[in-house]
């Protein structure tokens, strides 16, 4: 699993991932995904068209992430997911905790409103 | 006779060879996208519990894994030497509605039941937990 951190302007961090995110991929990600977005004090848009695989784990994280950034009065959404990670998130109602949208521009408009 | 058997110990050192076992095992088949990822799903979370349960015991313990592949579903087999755990037992939490409501557990058990068409489990003989789950193909 990779992560890719980039800002864009002044308050929004855009994070795209790459890979699985199953146990080992979150094991190895997880560290810089919580430092980047919830130390980064910017709301936060994350692209999941290349995450292949998604787990409860996966959901976990950024389940956690979220509340974390809740807290700090930032937002985050995700992007993008492919069907089969798409399917996954509606089994675990994952749509009710954190926002999960069609594109980028979608989730930029959620997050900065 | 399964298709394909997988023996490991119940570590996440262990758990990514595992894994990637699994997936060759899988890519020397014909399935279709989605059956191929709830198999692969079911395969993460019972055997990371069963990892997250014998290691919080400081336990040593193993895993098998049998693979069947039949005409509409794929049998998976689990079968460990850890604490006894029966998953259809376990009673799930309400969904969450909110961020703050949004608990710890069961969220796994709920993939792999909503991944599953059924959900066998003994205690065997020989003290070991079985657990077969049936995925439609």
């Amino acid at each position: 699993m990779q992560i890719e951190i980039n800002d864009i302007g002044d308050n929004l961090r855009r994070v795209t991932l790459t890979g699985r995110l199953d146990t080992p991929g979150v094991l190895g990600v997880e560290p810089r995904f919580v430092t980047g977005l919830v130390s980064g004090g910017k709301n936060a848009i994350v692209d999941l068209s290349n995450v292949d695989f998604i787990s409860s784990m996966g959901i976990r994280m950024f389940i956690s992430v979220a509340r974390n950034m809740k807290d700090r009065q930032t937002k985050l959404a995700l992007y993008a997911p492919q069907p089969r990670v798409d399917e996954v998130l509606e089994s675990a109602a994952f749509r009710q905790l954190v926002p999960v949208c069609k594109d980028a521009a979608e989730a930029t408009a959620l997050v900065q409103r | 006779m399964p298709d394909c058997v997988l023996r490991f110990p119940a570590t996440f050192d262990a758990y990514p060879r595992a894994a990637e076992q699994l997936r060759e095992a899988l890519d020397r088949r014909t399935l279709d996208e989605r059956p191929r990822y709830r198999v692969e799903l079911v395969f993460e979370e019972v055997v990371t519990n069963v990892i997250r349960h014998s290691s919080s015991r400081h336990l040593s313990c193993s895993i098998e894994v049998d693979i069947r592949f039949e005409k509409d579903q794929v049998v998976l087999s689990f079968e460990d030497d850890g604490r006894p755990f029966d998953p259809r037992q376990y009673e799930l939490p309400p969904l969450p509605q909110s961020l703050e409501e949004a608990g710890v557990g069961g969220l796994g058990i709920m993939l792999v039941r909503g991944a599953s068409t059924h959900i066998d489990y003994e205690r065997t003989r020989e003290n070991r937990n079985h657990l077969t789950v049936r995925i439609a193909a």
